[in-house]
């Protein structure tokens, strides 16, 4: 057995390193992606630190000062209510990015979990599971989370689940075709004649495998995710004030925008930026991850 | 042909119907009821209400009560709209969201086809990267921020068109552009990337070799081909466009389905919403099968068994 393990793991790591030497290497040749990776990374940073960097209270209001354009003292300027611009458009990206990394790692769990089980079992199993999705595709998901934020409050976890939920399909998808190819390989065949158990073989050999096109398509979750929340927090169905998220933040300035048009201007922008680069750098990962892939 | 049509119509029975019961499932477990904001309502009168609109008979029987006027295509009262019938407002609302959405998926095809067939022709150079990053722009800069921006500009600013509502043509444009400018985007990448696999295809290299002109060789060879991955997304395209007229009906306050349809969910409008979701459902349905068949008789090397390999 000791033996045997060695083996595979010799065996993995080679592939291992080699892949990604090669991705990071192809990927440090994409100019925009590494802006974009590096642009996240500031965003995320700053949303993590807020409650230290922010100069103000994110709901505390100054009604007498009002809605001020940008200066020294508010960097992006006040709103209606007095309340600090910059420190909302922090706290918000807090909750935007929250929102877009959560709800994406629960559709990721849900995608390979069933992705996984569909393509190795196959067979009937197979063709019932995919059925499910075909059929799921079909629907009009958007309305039902619509209705799930209306009837069930508007609750914050509720709308992870919600997203999440909605977004796992393609994810399942893009594992089980993976899955599929990949079990008629040597190297799994390598494992049945090993003795390996099933849950090793998907846990060991399956799952590591196919962690390319998914983490590619998972960075293009993330902002589809982040824009479904700005969605529902732009129609009033998201996040409640005094909280703030970007959506919510663009939807309440788009009621102002005549008059105080920079409390549209900057949270639309942190928005547009957040989501530039998650979209450049998904790019360029499956650029460098997956050189075969169709770049639609 | 036939029988793959009739097999999908068939097929997308039992969906419906699950579609139905979750929904209905869906309201009935909801905390509160469409009369429960009325608070200064006396019990009698909400007994009333109950009775008027059948809430107090058996959860069962309700439901074969729907189910049989469904089937009539009677989605019943309103309740928040007292006097109008959730059928008198879907056939309000629907032709305006439609003609939205028509004027949306043009404007998109024009802008998002041309320029990605021209950014094909003329890979890597300004021709092709210019409308590329315009793209990407149109992916990440969603429509609620577009469609203010743009009303911003033409409406306040510039005053070239008007700044909400829906008369004459020219309350048409800026919101045909905000509904469509991210499905330009996205037609504008496929239909790229599907040109430039196509122009790789020996048979594109023989027709060059024959002579035959550049020109004739794009629009009689590679056109056909180049456009497969745009027309299986417009299918799916239709639930983006649904959702985009939620927000873009807001934005310009058109009276079209969406924005029934969220004032319904606000409103905890139970038929209004159970009819619109239903309609919706049918909706996709059918501009999905629509959008198969196109592909299938355009692609002979699809079968016609309904496996898409």
């Amino acid at each position: 057995m000791s033996l045997q393990e060695n083996i595979s793991e010799i065996a993995e790591e080679e592939i291992g390193t080699s892949l990604w030497k090669d991705a990071w290497i192809r990927l440090q040749n994409n100019k925009m992606a590494l802006i974009g990776f590096f642009v996240l990374i500031v965003m995320i940073v700053l949303a993590i630190i807020a409650p230290l960097i922010a100069p103000y209270s994110y709901e505390a209001q100054n009604l007498p000062l009002g809605p001020t354009p940008p200066s020294w003292k508010n960097w992006m300027g006040t709103d209606t209510f007095g309340r600090d611009l910059f420190t909302r458009v922090l706290y918000g990206g807090r909750i935007s990015l929250a929102v877009g990394f959560v709800a994406t790692a629960v559709s990721l769990g849900i995608g390979i979990a069933y992705g996984t089980i569909s393509g190795f079992i196959g067979g009937k199993l197979d063709s019932v599971m995919m059925r499910i999705v075909d059929i799921l595709y079909s629907l009009p998901f958007i309305l039902f989370v619509i209705m799930l934020m209306v009837l069930f409050g508007r609750n914050f976890y509720l709308m992870f689940l919600a997203i999440g939920a909605v977004e796992w399909l393609t994810m399942a998808r893009i594992v089980r075709g993976q899955v599929l190819t990949l079990r008629k390989q040597e190297f799994i065949e390598a494992c049945y004649s090993l003795g390996l158990s099933n849950k090793r073989i998907i846990t060991k050999h399956l799952v590591p495998n196919i962690l390319g096109p998914v983490i590619v398509y998972t960075t293009l979750t993330i902002p589809s995710v982040m824009l479904l929340e700005a969605f529902l927090s732009f129609l009033g169905l998201g996040i409640q004030p005094p909280m703030s998220s970007w959506g919510l933040l663009i939807s309440s300035g788009v009621d102002t925008m005549e008059e105080f048009p920079w409390l549209l201007i900057f949270p639309g922008l942190a928005l547009a930026i957040t989501l530039f680069s998650l979209n450049f750098l998904g790019d360029g990962l499956r650029d460098a991850l997956d050189p075969k892939a169709a770049k639609d | 042909m036939l029988l793959y049509i009739l097999k999908r119509i068939f097929e997308s029975i039992p969906v419906l119907f699950a579609v139905l019961i979750f929904t209905f499932v869906f309201m009935k477990a909801a905390p509160g009821g469409p009369f429960s904001s009325e608070k200064t309502a006396s019990p009698e009168v909400i007994k009333k209400l109950n009775e008027r609109y059948n809430l107090d008979a058996p959860i069962v029987e309700q439901f074969f009560d729907y189910l049989k006027k469904v089937l009539q295509f009677d989605f019943g009262p309103s309740f928040k709209y007292v006097d109008r019938s959730v059928n008198e407002i879907i056939g309000a609302g629907l032709p305006v969201s439609l003609e939205l959405g028509l004027y949306a998926i043009i404007f998109a095809m024009l802008l998002g086809i041309s320029s990605g067939v021209f950014a094909a022709i003329r890979k890597n150079t300004w021709l092709d990267y210019l409308p590329m990053s315009f793209s990407m722009l149109g992916i990440c800069v969603p429509s609620f921020l577009l469609g203010p921006a743009l009303v911003l500009v033409f409406a306040i600013y510039f005053e070239i068109f008007p700044v909400s509502g829906w008369d004459d043509w020219t309350h048409k444009i800026l919101p045909a552009i905000t509904l469509g400018a991210g499905y330009a985007a996205y037609l504008a990448r496929l239909s790229r990337a599907g040109m430039l696999d196509i122009l790789n295809q020996d048979y594109i290299r023989t027709a060059k070799a024959k002579g035959v002109s550049n020109s004739k060789v794009i629009l009689k060879h590679a056109l056909k081909g180049g456009l497969l991955p745009v027309i299986s997304f417009l299918g799916p395209a239709m639930a983006g466009l649904l959702a985009g007229s939620f927000v873009t009906e807001t934005i310009f306050q058109i009276p079209g389905i969406g924005r029934f349809y969220v004032q319904g969910a606000f409103n905890r409008d139970y038929t209004l919403i159970m009819g619109t979701t239903i309609l919706f459902s049918a909706l996709l349905i059918f501009f999905n099968l629509l959008s198969d068949i196109l592909l299938i008789s355009l692609n002979p090397r699809l079968s016609f068994k309904g496996d898409k390999q």
